[in-house]
């Protein structure tokens, strides 16, 4: 009877098998495609145990089913070694046989292999998972070309250094989120001198030492991406004194490189170990390439700012320098109700000499009298060649009276000063013009038109004298 | 004494390396996803004051798609432990371990629970830390191991721990 409700399970073109047990699991009766249940051949008083592996331990199932609470135990997809190395996939039912009085006499399992889907599943299933990673891998990728993008496109929006530098920064750390500390130390070009120019999330300032130490090291290999996995053992910090003290424990580290400059470092750090892989680096080098890019930019735009405002000749401040200078150091001078003076001076002599001795002549005369003039002058002073031969001077902190003694030993210095000039020795004179600032002086122009004034009665008094404009 | 106990975790983080490691002591670099559960039986040495007990572990290696997410509570009916698996180069594995817990306390409320972070092998891709993996262990009242399917760092460890816990639970 129960034989016959078993096979009407089993069809022609179903690989199935059955095995019925009683209530001490022992085999009462098995059939189907034997094979199926693996390398324990079936046998009848057996344990179903050894037919189902995946009831061991499995207790309280079996012990539901017996008690009638579990109408049916169904696994889908248990996987079987086949003695071929083949993986079989089943179906595993458990389910109570009872009698007419509904009480349970024993167990029916059955098994179905599912193979044929099971190839496509297994297929589905890999694919899946692995487009899950290559997407993940893709969004990764992304994160890390946003944050290059901004990084871009903050190069391109300011040429402030500093600015510029820390957002190189953060934009590196959201893309290596391993990064918990960043810092760009930049390198004198002409020293060799290094010194932290930015820094981001730097909780401590010694926490890096270890990793900069070194820099200013020559024979140290400065051109070099370094990635550092653990701090402690790494020869880089071997002879770091405050490597003991160091809360961090990795670091990656690349040169801020253009155009052959070692501008210097761009670093990364964490406070774990291994928190950077070599793949890092070339991520971690693409910020370099910016930072650098940044670096460069903005000592072009620094030389560009010089050279706008710079006398080519003289080296001294040109007429655009005096008068954006100027102005500032005017209107502080108005806001505080600071002394400020100026001095316009030119030379007596130099279209004599450019005609004697020729223009080059001139030139060198110019540069000397620059060169001399300066000495006598305070770092704060704005000294500027206002055109030809006239130069200005104008004196922060400084009234008429210390600005006229400033302009007798300009005098002095000029006069005593002798350029040699192809065997010959040129000198000459200047004639000066001193003006202060008063409350009736409303801009650097009007002190300028002053002094001019000044110094046009002092050519017209014989030269080689200062007069006051009063 | 025979338990069952499972491993959980996303797909590709080792449970079935962790497994073949325990079992057969191999390792296989190719990866080929589980489909549905694969069981396997060890027997370990539990040892006591009065003399070692056998422990027959049966470990279902429960596949880790989310398409078996539906049939899962059949697979974990009746563990008496589980493994909980994260990948150390994979963050978001670390995320759902808590839910994975949840999920199988709430089919086995008095189970033991442990977590493996594996692949601490592969240090040059690590995308969690120690301190992230205590603190989910911390707040799963459980313990954790850095674990290498590959290398067989504290697997062996790791199987042996939840075996005892189950000894003595008993």
């Amino acid at each position: 009877m129960l034989s016959s409700h078993i096979a009407q399970l089993v069809f022609d073109d179903r690989r199935v098998a059955y095995a019925i047990a009683d209530r001490d699991l022992a085999v009462t009766a098995v059939g189907g495609v034997l094979e199926l249940f693996g390398a324990a051949p079936p046998r009848l008083g057996g344990s179903l145990l050894d037919l189902v592996p995946e009831l061991i331990g499995n207790e309280a199932v079996l012990a539901d089913i017996w008690a009638g609470r579990l109408p049916r135990f169904q696994l889908a997809w248990i996987n079987r070694d086949k003695p071929t190395g083949q993986t079989a996939y089943l179906n595993l039912v458990l389910l109570p046989y009872r009698d007419d009085a509904g009480t349970v006499r024993s167990l029916a399992y059955l098994i179905e292999e599912t193979n044929e889907t099971s190839a496509l599943t297994q297929q589905l299933a890999q694919s899946r998972n692995e487009l899950r990673l290559a997407q993940r891998q893709l969004e990764r990728r992304h994160q890390q070309l946003d944050a290059l993008h901004q990084a871009a496109a903050t190069l391109l929006t300011t040429l402030e250094l500093d600015s510029l530098l820390v957002h190189v920064l953060a934009a590196a750390a959201t893309a290596l989120p391993n990064a918990e500390q960043g810092l760009v130390v930049l390198r004198d070009v002409a020293t060799g001198a290094v010194a932290t120019r930015a820094a981001w999330h730097v909780r401590d300032p010694q926490v890096c030492a270890p990793i900069l130490a070194r820099l200013d090291d020559p024979s140290a290999a400065l051109c070099k991406p370094l990635v550092i996995s653990d701090l402690r053992a790494s020869a880089q910090c071997a002879n770091c004194a405050s490597v003991g003290d160091c809360l961090i424990q990795s670091a990656m580290r690349v040169p801020l490189l253009s155009d052959e400059h070692l501008w210097g470092w761009l670093v990364l750090a964490a406070t774990r170990r291994a928190a950077f892989a070599e793949s890092d680096l070339d991520l971690l080098e693409s910020f370099a390439a910016m930072a650098s890019a940044a670096i460069a930019n903005a000592h072009l735009h620094a030389e560009i700012q010089r050279v706008a405002i710079t006398d080519e000749l003289t080296r001294i401040y040109n007429r655009r320098g005096l008068f954006d200078l100027g102005q500032r150091e005017f209107n502080r001078a108005r806001r505080h109700g600071a002394p400020l003076a100026a001095i316009l001076f030119d030379l007596d002599r130099l279209k004599v000499i450019n005609d004697t001795f020729g223009h080059a002549a001139g030139d060198q005369l110019l540069i000397q009298v620059a060169t001399r003039a300066q000495r006598e002058l305070r770092a704060e002073d704005i000294f500027a060649r206002y055109g030809g031969d006239e130069f200005v001077v104008l004196l922060p902190g400084t009234g008429l009276d210390s600005a006229r003694q400033i302009a007798e030993r300009l005098r002095h210095v000029i006069a005593a000063l002798q350029v040699d000039h192809a065997t010959h020795l040129i000198n000459t004179t200047a004639s000066f013009g001193v003006a202060a600032l008063d409350p009736t002086c409303l801009d650097v122009d009007a002190l300028l038109t002053r002094a001019d004034r000044a110094h046009y009665v002092a050519k017209q008094s014989g030269k080689n004298r200062v007069w006051l404009w009063q | 004494m025979q338990k069952k106990i499972c491993l959980l975790g996303d797909f590709a983080v080792g449970k079935t390396s962790l497994v073949r490691r325990f079992v057969y002591d191999l390792f296989d670099d190719q990866y080929i996803s589980t489909i549905g559960v694969k069981v396997s039986r060890k027997t370990l040495w539990i040892p006591r004051a009065d003399a070692p007990i056998e422990l027959t572990l049966m470990v279902w290696d429960l596949a880790g798609s989310e398409e078996f997410n539906t049939v899962r509570a059949s697979y974990l009916r009746g563990a008496a432990g589980a493994v909980i698996v994260c990948d150390l180069t994979r963050a978001e594995t670390l995320e759902g371990i808590e839910a994975y817990a949840a999920d199988f306390w709430s089919v086995n409320p008095r189970a033991r629970v442990l977590i493996a972070a594996n692949k601490c092998d592969l240090t040059d891709h690590f995308e969690v830390n120690t301190p992230q993996i205590a603190h989910v262990a911390a707040r799963l009242q459980t313990d954790y191991y850095l674990t290498s399917a590959r290398a067989g760092d504290q697997v062996e460890t790791l199987f042996q721990h939840l075996g005892q816990a189950l000894v003595e639970a008993c």
